[in-house]
Formats: structure tokens, C-alpha cells, sequence
């Protein structure tokens, strides 16, 4: 099993976030590769295509093809922006590759510049990441005084500047044009699409906005080839994919696991169930994706392609495992809740229904349920889902629906009885 | 092109046409909330999703644009579920308070509701409750009413051009608000109350007054600046209401300002004059209008019999309509007066020879916006004509650059690069600027002024507008001429922008004293308006003291007068020489038409009945008239004015030059200012500017004085002074440091109480702090 071999390769090693342990494990030689073999910047868009690559973020829009859609030939400043805002609940591996692999991500970012003609570049970190912002802020330091950042970079005519930003803690500031609002000091919130942020991007310029775990996917594309990537993973699933795995697992954490490996697999890497628990449920890809049940899961492989044809999405890969101890309800009114705080609030739909959703499901698990509470849940997720300018409420509605489709029987039990089917089944 | 099909009916676009205005073009109604033409789109409220064949989302039509061979629905069943859906949304958290609601009935909310909503709802839950705001005195809010489609804002940013309006806080506590507590000041701020969709904000002097479908519309004209406003006068019985905008796209799109929405407040003050007035023991009584005209035919008989007719003077207001224009010059000139005059806010007259025909713009408010380079002239359009600044506005964030030249600076709503003389040479700086543009070497202090000189030589055909604060200046002749080089000199077209409501008509129609109408010239000397020469004074919609530059000069002219007769709106601020006053009926009592700064005639109706016993002014100088023996004004109806006054003006161009030839002008020294003393400088403030707005409560502000911080510093000054002039009571009013205020200089708000007392903008005053912070 090939484990941790792309973008946190160094996680073990002391000091991975230095300059020089990077460099000694290879670091930079594809910036200075793309330089020496005078690779063209649409050699390194072709080698992106043939990696299949995957935007890491969440939507899985294949990488290279958004780098080709940047404008060539315009006149003016072009931006790369890096969403580093990590905020989907049960993720946490772009965190570890800003601690341990700063210069990973760094080298991506210039390598995608170089490819795209970005003269400016923002990392737009989650402004609780404390350790992450700082590391990332002095291996931009350090960066910039080795000759990798900055005018004429290493000697070329080429030249890149980069920033950190930190975010102020909202969760829609991940959506990409959320992000550019409030990067330019705005309130964030999604711009309607199109125009896309290729050609109406950051203050309006053409820009290109990936997922520090796609940019630090980016260098051993560029030193093995594309098709190195792409044979480590499956066909239109290249590579390696940190999934971090939260929940009732003995062994928490991020895993980078070549994409197709069966989730069985992933569970076992991430220490199992806990002794004489069964699994209900998974959260594939981070709360805003639907829930599927524990054997429908233990079936799957974990790529885009499969989580998606058992009807759920691989999202950020942030898988929470939820066993039988656990209910439901309780775990989708919570997430209700989260959704109706972070919405934004602008779309009609999203902020009024969001705070519907919740009451109902507040109630529900308050043992105040009513006997039309599932009919209507569905209904006003219906009318919610599809009908905003983003994706946020779509990601609200999902865990309630999904989790109505697949365990009915304890929201009935809440609603008849007052109270929890689990917590009975735990007394009895 | 691309060719779509909506509801089954096909049509060819513009390429970036959206859904909804290709919706629009077929006659298709598609509801929308947060969509407004004139703002950007802001895709939120989602009330407009229809249906696109291939598309599994409802796309917003606002902002979705249309692609070739698109399918559109605005009526399937998913595009009505989604219209119902999106719509039970923005219920369930509005109060339904429609019966005590001041939007009802012009509520866009509750008539999409009518014709989209799902009749029940499903919602039990409480509803949510917004904290109002107190944002002045304009517009009254009801937050929990409001939807968040944010038009007020991105009225405020896109429009207006001052955030004062923002979101703050997300998802269901997204909330309007001015983040900091404060009143909204935008001089178009009423314009957010038509905006808005739903009852959040409503018009604060409108509040609880009528219901929208008991009012009678009556197409109006706004009488307060040159832009010449199309307005809807809204009346119950004999009470205008509201004052609203009337669209036109080459007028004023689908805006009016502060002034033109709510002076109508003022037509029903205290001091409103109902009836004839005439002195007896030295205090005004109600008279008929029989004794009223009889007495004021009399006193002016008596003027003439003693001191001929050149000793009365005739004073109109520019805001009156061109027909009692006509009629005034007709009847004084017939009397043999030569003194006819609307400039009371001129002290400067040595270059009216080389006035032009009228203050024409010459060109149209619509091509404003497409002018690339422009110099505001002692111009502050954004009080003075807001609706034009709008068009400078747009120009401006078109890519013009625009400068400006003023003795203050002023501030503006859109980016101008600000020329401030060194204090008292505003002359000097525009001569200066022809120097440079001649081509003489900018000296190493005269960066900007230097900037300037190119960025006018670079371009061609610049544009220079000349404004009030050029007719006011002291040096107006001089500043006009020195203008005029600088014209010159750069190449550049010259424009006025006109400093009344129908300046242009006084102008046209001979209410100057060396012009007839259509700009005949009438020879002799003049003296000024304000001179112990005139025996007699008549004030038709003047208020000597609140509409002159030279308030001093006025008050002792007034003081050896042996008659003065008072045609006005008003009797509170009447001098206390006035021995007739014969009440007008007011722009909204009566019809009539003004031509606006473009040259545009437009008229207007009555749109409620004159108060008390007012009657229009064209009858009542018709009937004074008949009084004082003058024969062939003699007209029965108002057309019978209108074509008098269009017979004797014949046509008349709608671009003028500029200027005729300048007269020689002897060089006159400014005296210098006295030890310790500081320059007045002044001017009218928007919501003092005429005798109506003066009194319309709501748009009331306190008089604050202006100085530079290191002056009062310097000076060890409060927040509140004592202004001193010799002869004249201490006037104590609160001052605001100001860095654009020049050193050495105070300036003054006038039309005010305060800049009454002190006499006007008289040359100078001394200044002290106050002992207490109470009014004079």
C-alpha cells in the first residue's frame, strides 16, 4: 500500500517545513526543471491533463483543464489564488500539508503561475489556522530569499509574488468567489457564475483559484510525468488523495491512499471500528455531502467516480464514520445548525429555509416533533435544493434528505415516541 | 445573435442580453425583487428562476445570458415551483402587517404574492424580528419587513456614490443597516424609499398619511435647480402628499433628489400666506383682494408720480414659471421700470454685457455622461443641480477625469482631482492656468495646476462648466472673463450650468435689466437691485434677506424705501417695509412651464387647488395689471400667456455661445482684510436654497459654520463660536473643522437665521469662542 507519497511525503521527517529539508528531498527540482528543459507552460497544462488531476477542494473539476481556460495574451495582472480555508467540517488535511509541506504548496502555486502567466498569487488560510499561517508565512520568507518568489524568479524571465491573507472564520468564504469577495474586502459571499473567475476573477482580473492539496500535487506531476500521477490512482481519478477520517474510528486521521483504494482498506489503515460496534453510517466527503449507509460504503472504492454512483460525493474526502451508537437525528440537527449559521445569507432560499430546516429538526430531536415533520422537511429541502446562487444550500438540504432516505425509522421513532431509538436500544 | 425561444416564442438577441430582458422585449412579465435596471445585478432575491431546457437547476433570469438555441419557461411547472418556493420564503419571515403597512398598495411584495404564491404555508415556526434603525429624518424603516434585496445598498455604492447603507451579519441575521448608528445623508437618498420592494423603508413625512390608490397623480416639473426634474405630485383633497419621480430617460432617468421629493413639506407651513395682507398702523391684516391690488396700484402709482418710474425696483425669484416671468417684465417694463431683475444672488453685474442668451449646458444632460475630460468652474453641481451631478457622476466612472476649480473645496460623490487657490486669487489661478496653457513655464509649486493644463491641451475638446460659485464671487466679471481664456486657450466648449430652477426662462424673458425677452438690449445705466436710488421695491417669490448675497446692502435699501410690495408664498421672513402682500399660488396650486438648463421647455399642471385665497401668479400680475392701467395683458387663460410669451421670444437656440464680448473692466483692488479678521466665504446650502425647502421640516439642518483646524486651533476655538461684525448682533453657531476651508477664511452657511444676522457674505468678521452653546 502506498501510503503519504505525494503531497505529505515529508510528514515524518523533523523540520519538513524547512526550506532546506525540503530541497534535500527533492524540493524545487521542478520549478528548476520546468527552467533547466525549458518546459513551456503548455507542456505543463498538457502534463496536468494527462494526471487527472482532480480539484482536491471538493468539486473534483479536473485541474488542467481549469488552468487552460485562463486567458492568454491579456494585458494587465492575472491572479492565482490558493483556497486554504479549509472549513468543511471533518476536513483537516490541507491543514497538515501547510504545517509539514509548506514549500510543497509553494512550488505548486509557481509552477501554476509559470503555467497560467500569474504575476500575483493569494493563500487565503482559515483564519483559526494559527500553525499553518505561520509556517506557511515563513516559508514564503524563506522563499522569497532563496530566489523562488518574487522579480526574476531563479534568473527567468518570469516573476511572482505571493501572500497569505487570512480569513475572519466564515464558512462560505471557501466557495471560490466568496473567497475573492472578501479577499478585495467585501462581505463574502458567492458571485453569481458566469462570468467564471477566469475571465471575471479577483477585482475583476483573470484568475484561477485551486486547493493547497491540488497546488501540492503539482511538483512530483511536473518531476514523474503526468502519467506517473495518473497510474498511482485509477483512470480519470489520478493519483494520491489525503482523506481525513474522523468519527468512531480507533485511529483518526489524514490518510493519503492512492484514489480506488476500497474503503474497507481505509478503515482498517485508520484503526477500525471501535470493539463490538457495527457502522451505521459515513459521511463520505465532508458534511455537506450525503449520507450513505455502512454497507453501501464498505462496497465502495474511494474516488469521485464511485462515491458518486452510490449517490453521494467524495467532496474534500473528509470521511466521518458514524457507528450504531450514534443518532441520526442528533447528528443532523447539528449539521442543520451549522448550515444556518454559515449561510450567507444572500440567496432567499438558502437563508430562510436553512433556519426552517434546523427548527423542524430541533424539534424533532426534542421529542416535539409532528406527524407531517419528514414530509415537510423534504418539501422544504426540495424547494432549497438548486434554487441559490451557490452550493452551500444544496449541502444543507443533503445530509437531511440523504439521512431521511436511509434511517426514517428513528426520525418516526422521535417524532412518535418523544424520544431516541438509540439511546433506547443503548438502555436496553 | 443568438436566437432563443421563450414560452414558444422565438427571438434573436444581442449577444449578452439576458433571460429576463429578452423576456421583457416579448412583453413576458418575469417578478423580480432584487433586479432593478439602473443597478447592478445582484442575482439574490431568486424570484425570477425559469425554467432552461437542459439545465436541472431553475436559472435566475436577472443574470442568467441568453445562448444561442436556449429553451426558456417562465411558466412550466418547475419554473412556478420555483417561483412558489422562493416566494413562501421571503413570507415566512415577513410580517403580512399589509393593512398598516405604507407600502400596501404599491407593494411589488404583495402583488407578486397575489400572482405567485401558494396560498398556504406550512411554516409554524416565530418569525423573525429585526431591530428597527433611526436613520434620519427622511426615511422611516421597519426592518423586520425587509428581504435583503440589498437595491438600497448597491443604490447607495452604485448610485448615490456614498455607502451609507450596508449588510451586515449572514445567513437569516443578515440585516440592512448603517453598521455604526447614523442618519443617511445622501442628497438622493429618497430615491431608496422607491426602491424598495417591500415597506422596510417608506417616506417618513408620507408616514400614515394616505393609502397609495386614494392619491391623485398630477405630472409635474420639480421648480428647485436647472436639471428640470419630472415629478408625480401625489394629492388627497387639497394636500400634496408626495412628491415622486416621473421618468425620463433624458431628464432625470428615474430619480429626483432630497430637495425635489420633500420641500413640498413646506407648502403647508405656518407662515403659508392665505390672504392678502396690507399694513395698517404698521402691522399686516388680512385685506381683500380687491383693497390689497388697489392699495399696491397705488403705493406704486406714487413711487412714479414722485421719483418716475426708474425708482422702483422689480425683484422676481428665477424659480417662477416663464409665463409670470413674461408677465412681470411685460407689466413693469409697460410702467416704464427699468430695474427688472432674478440675480439677487449677484453682486457683480460689470460683465453683463457679455452674458449669453441664456445659461444654456449647451448639449443635453444625456451626453454629459459621455464626456471625457471636464473642469467644474466655482461648480458644486452636487448640491446645487444633483440630478446633472448624476450624469457628471456617470461620466466620471465612465473614465472622465474631472477637476474642479473653487475658492472651497467641495465634496463630491465621485473622484475629482480639486484645484483650491491660494485664498483670494481664484481670479489669478484661472489666469494662471491660461499662462500655462499659452504655454508658459509651470513654476515648481503649480504641479497640479500644471497637470490640469495638459491633461485640458491633451484632450480634445474639453469641457468646461462654469457654476453658482462664479456668479456669486465677488470678482464675478473678472472670474468670467478669466474663464473664458482659459476656454480659449485650451481649445475647450463652454457651459453653464444654470444657477436657479428657470434661470434660463428669466433670462429668455427678460427678467435682467439690460435684456428684453429673446435678448434684445435695453440701453442706460444700471444700479444695483439693492440701492437707496429705488424708492419702491416689489419682491415677487423673493425673501430679501434669505435669497441675496448682499443681505446688508438689502436690509438699508429696504429701510429708505418709501414702498415695497411682497407677491409671495410666504409671510414669515417678509421685510418689515412691506406694505401689500398679495399671496401666490405655488408651483404645485397652479400650471405653467420652465425651460431647463439643456434650453428643454416643459410644463406643468395644477395639481391641487390654490391655499386659502392664493391665487397663480400669472393672474394675480394680469389683474395688477388691469389695477395700474396697463393695456394688452389683458389674457383670460394660461395658453393665452404661453403663446404671448413664446410669440415674443420667438425660437430660441439650444446652444448659445457661452459668452458675447466682454466690456472693458477696470482692474479693482480687494481690500485687504483688517487685522485678525477671517474672509467670508458662502453659499447656499441644498435645503436652503429657496424660500419652499427652507421651510419643509424634514429637510432641516442645523447651520454649521466651517474652518480650517489649524485656524481654529490657532485661535483656540470650540465647537461652537462667536461670530462678530461691526454694527451687527453676535451671531454664536457651531463650527466644523474643515481642511478644505482655505486658512484665513469662515465659512458660511446662507439662507440661514444666522447668515441673516450677520448681514451676508460681507467682505469679513472676527471671530470668537463662545461662552455658551446657545443660538442668537
Amino acid at each position: 500500500m502506498y501510503v503519504n507519497g505525494v503531497t505529505l511525503k515529508n510528514r515524518g521527517i523533523p523540520d519538513s517545513h524547512r526550506l532546506s529539508v525540503y530541497e534535500s528531498t527533492g524540493g524545487y527540482q521542478a520549478l528548476r526543471k520546468i527552467f533547466s528543459e525549458q518546459v513551456t507552460p503548455e507542456q505543463v497544462i498538457a502534463e496536468m491533463k494527462t494526471s487527472a488531476l482532480r480539484g482536491r477542494g471538493g468539486a473534483g473539476f479536473p485541474t488542467g483543464l481549469k488552468w487552460s481556460f485562463m486567458p492568454k495574451g491579456v494585458s494587465g495582472t492575472k491572479y492565482l489564488l490558493c483556497n486554504a480555508d479549509e472549513g468543511e467540517p471533518g476536513t483537516c488535511k490541507d491543514r497538515d500539508i501547510m504545517r509539514y509541506e509548506p514549500h510543497r504548496l509553494i512550488e505548486g502555486m509557481i509552477i501554476g503561475a509559470y503555467a497560467m502567466g500569474a504575476r500575483a498569487g493569494y493563500i487565503f488560510i482559515r483564519g483559526e489556522f494559527i500553525e499553518p499561517i505561520r509556517r506557511v508565512e515563513a516559508a514564503l520568507e524563506e522563499a522569497y530569499a532563496a530566489g523562488f518568489l518574487g522579480e526574476r524568479i531563479l534568473g527567468q524571465d518570469f516573476s511572482f509574488d505571493l501572500y497569505v491573507y487570512r480569513g475572519a472564520g466564515a464558512y462560505i468564504c471557501g466557495e471560490e468567489t466568496a473567497l475573492m469577495e472578501a479577499l478585495e474586502g467585501k462581505k463574502g459571499q458567492p458571485r453569481f457564475k458566469p462570468p467564471f473567475p477566469a475571465s471575471y476573477g479577483l477585482y475583476g482580473r483573470p484568475t484561477t483559484i485551486n486547493n493547497v492539496e491540488t497546488f501540492a500535487s503539482v511538483p512530483d506531476i511536473i518531476v514523474h510525468g503526468g502519467q506517473w500521477f495518473l497510474e498511482l490512482g485509477k483512470a480519470n481519478n489520478g493519483g494520491t488523495k489525503i482523506f481525513s477520517v474522523t468519527g468512531h474510528v480507533q485511529r483518526p486521521g489524514n490518510y493519503e491512499v492512492p484514489m480506488g483504494t476500497p474503503f474497507p482498506e481505509l478503515l482498517e489503515m485508520a484503526g477500525g471500528l471501535r470493539p463490538g460496534r457495527s457502522l451505521k453510517a459515513v459521511i463520505p466527503g465532508g458534511t455537506s455531502t450525503a449520507m450513505l449507509a455502512g454497507d453501501t460504503m464498505m462496497d465502495c472504492t474511494m474516488d469521485y467516480d464511485s462515491i458518486a454512483k452510490a449517490g453521494s460525493a467524495l467532496g474534500a474526502g473528509s470521511v466521518i464514520v458514524i457507528d450504531d451508537s450514534v443518532c441520526i437525528v442528533r447528528v443532523v440537527e447539528r449539521i442543520a445548525r451549522f448550515y444556518m449559521h454559515e449561510s450567507c445569507g444572500q440567496c432567499t432560499p438558502c437563508r430562510e429555509g436553512m433556519g426552517w430546516l434546523w427548527r423542524v429538526m430541533h424539534r424533532i430531536e426534542n421529542g416535539q416533533g409532528r406527524a407531517q415533520d419528514i414530509e415537510l422537511l423534504l418539501n422544504v429541502g426540495s424547494r432549497i435544493e438548486g434554487r441559490t446562487i451557490c452550493a452551500l444550500a444544496d449541502g444543507g438540504v443533503a445530509p437531511v434528505v440523504s439521512s431521511i432516505k436511509l434511517f426514517r425509522e428513528e426520525y418516526e421513532h422521535h417524532i412518535r415516541h418523544g424520544q431516541c431509538l438509540v439511546g433506547q436500544r443503548r438502555a436496553a | 445573435m443568438p436566437h432563443i425561444e421563450i414560452d414558444g416564442r422565438e427571438l434573436d438577441v444581442a449577444a449578452g442580453t439576458t433571460i429576463l430582458e429578452a423576456a421583457r422585449q416579448l412583453g413576458i412579465y418575469i417578478p423580480v425583487f432584487c433586479y432593478h435596471p439602473k443597478l447592478s445585478i445582484a442575482a439574490n432575491c431568486r424570484m425570477c428562476l425559469v425554467d432552461v431546457e437542459k439545465q436541472w437547476k431553475p436559472l435566475p433570469a436577472c443574470a442568467t445570458p441568453c445562448a444561442d438555441g436556449m429553451k426558456i419557461q417562465t411558466r412550466s411547472a418547475k419554473a412556478k415551483a420555483a417561483q412558489q418556493g422562493v416566494l413562501e420564503f421571503l413570507l415566512i419571515n415577513h410580517p403580512l402587517d399589509c393593512p398598516v403597512c405604507d407600502q400596501g398598495g404599491e407593494c411589488p411584495l404583495q402583488d407578486i404574492t397575489m400572482g405567485y404564491a401558494n396560498p398556504h404555508s406550512f411554516y409554524q415556526e416565530e418569525k423573525r424580528v429585526v431591530a428597527d434603525k433611526d436613520i434620519g429624518p427622511l426615511i422611516a424603516t421597519e426592518m423586520t419587513r425587509c428581504i435583503q434585496c440589498t437595491r438600497c445598498v448597491r443604490f447607495g455604492q452604485e448610485i448615490a456614490g456614498v455607502m451609507e447603507l450596508g449588510v451586515v451579519g449572514r445567513g437569516e441575521k443578515e440585516a440592512i443597516s448603517t453598521y455604526v448608528s447614523k442618519a443617511v445623508s445622501s442628497e438622493l437618498s429618497g430615491n431608496m424609499i422607491d426602491l424598495c420592494p417591500v415597506g422596510a423603508l417608506t417616506s417618513k413625512p408620507f408616514r400614515y398619511k394616505a393609502r397609495s390608490w386614494e392619491l391623485k397623480h398630477t405630472p409635474s416639473l420639480c421648480p428647485h435647480c436647472s436639471t428640470g426634474c419630472n415629478t408625480d405630485v401625489q394629492s388627497l383633497g387639497k394636500d400634496v402628499l408626495r412628491v415622486l419621480p416621473r421618468a425620463n430617460e433624458s431628464v432625470n432617468e428615474e430619480w429626483i433628489c432630497d430637495k425635489g421629493r420633500f420641500a413640498y413639506a413646506g407648502l403647508s407651513a405656518e407662515d403659508r400666506g392665505l390672504t392678502p395682507l396690507l399694513r395698517v398702523n404698521g402691522r399686516l391684516q388680512a385685506a381683500s383682494w380687491g383693497e390689497a391690488l388697489q392699495a399696491a396700484a397705488g403705493g406704486l402709482e406714487s413711487v412714479v408720480r414722485k421719483h418716475g418710474p426708474e425708482a422702483i425696483a422689480a425683484l422676481i425669484s428665477p424659480e417662477s414659471s416663464n409665463e409670470e416671468l413674461f408677465l412681470f417684465q411685460a407689466l413693469f417694463r409697460a410702467l416704464g421700470v427699468t430695474h427688472i431683475e432674478h440675480r439677487l444672488r449677484q453682486t457683480d453685474f460689470r460683465a453683463d454685457a457679455a452674458m449669453p442668451l441664456y445659461p444654456a449646458l449647451n448639449m443635453s444632460l444625456e451626453d454629459l455622461e459621455r464626456e471625457r475630460t471636464i473642469l467644474l468652474c466655482h461648480a458644486f453641481p452636487r448640491e446645487q443641480q444633483p440630478l446633472t451631478n448624476h450624469r457628471l457622476r456617470k461620466a466620471a466612472l465612465a473614465g472622465a477625469t474631472i477637476y474642479a476649480i473653487d475658492t472651497v473645496l467641495r465634496p463630491f460623490n465621485f473622484p475629482v482631482q480639486g484645484l483650491c487657490p491660494e485664498t483670494g486669487d481664484d481670479l489669478g489661478t484661472y489666469r494662471r492656468l491660461e499662462e500655462l496653457l499659452q504655454g508658459a513655464t509651470a513654476r515648481a509649486e503649480e504641479g497640479a495646476l500644471a497637470r490640469l493644463a495638459t491633461a485640458l491641451r491633451e484632450t480634445e475638446d474639453p469641457l468646461l462648466l462654469i457654476g453658482n460659485d462664479a456668479l456669486q464671487h465677488p470678482q464675478a466679471a473678472e472670474l468670467l472673463r478669466a474663464i473664458q481664456g482659459v476656454a480659449t486657450a485650451a481649445g475647450a466648449r463652454l457651459g453653464w450650468l444654470a444657477n436657479a430652477g428657470n434661470a434660463a426662462g428669466a433670462w429668455l424673458l427678460g427678467c435682467v435689466p439690460h435684456r428684453r425677452p429673446g435678448g434684445e438690449t435695453v440701453p442706460g445705466q444700471r444700479t444695483p437691485s439693492w440701492s437707496t436710488a429705488h424708492k419702491a421695491f416689489v419682491l415677487y417669490g423673493v425673501e430679501p434677506e434669505y435669497d441675496s448675497l448682499a443681505v446688508e446692502a438689502a436690509q438699508q435699501a429696504l429701510q429708505e424705501a418709501e414702498f415695497v410690495l411682497a407677491l409671495g408664498h410666504f409671510t414669515g421672513n417678509l421685510p418689515e417695509q412691506v406694505q401689500v402682500f398679495l399671496p401666490l399660488a405655488s408651483w404645485a396650486e397652479s400650471a405653467g412651464s420652465f425651460i431647463n438648463n439643456e434650453g428643454r421647455l416643459q410644463s406643468y399642471r395644477a395639481a391641487v387647488k390654490p391655499a386659502g385665497e392664493a391665487r397663480p401668479g400669472w393672474k394675480v400680475l394680469r389683474v395688477l395689471a388691469d389695477h395700474l392701467g396697463v393695456a394688452g395683458l389683458a389674457f383670460n387663460d394660461l395658453d393665452e400667456v404661453q403663446s404671448a410669451w413664446q410669440g415674443a421670444l420667438g425660437d430660441f437656440p439650444l446652444d448659445v455661445p457661452a459668452f458675447a464680448a466682454f466690456p472693458e473692466l477696470a482692474p479693482e483692488a480687494a481690500a485687504p482684510l483688517p487685522e485678525g479678521h477671517l474672509r467670508l466665504l458662502g453659499d447656499w446650502t441644498i435645503y436652503t436654497a429657496d424660500p419652499l425647502v427652507r421651510r419643509a421640516a424634514p429637510l432641516r439642518r442645523p447651520a454649521v459654520c466651517r474652518m480650517h483646524p489649524q485656524d481654529l486651533q490657532a485661535r483656540g476655538l470650540g465647537s461652537v463660536i462667536e461670530l462678530r461684525r461691526a454694527g451687527r448682533p453676535v451671531v454664536t453657531l457651531p463650527v466644523q473643522a474643515d481642511a478644505s476651508v482655505p486658512r484665513g477664511c469662515l465659512w458660511l452657511p446662507l439662507g440661514t437665521a444666522e447668515s441673516v444676522a450677520l448681514g451676508g457674505l460681507q467682505s469679513s468678521c472676527t471671530v470668537g469662542r463662545a461662552s455658551s452653546r446657545q443660538a442668537i
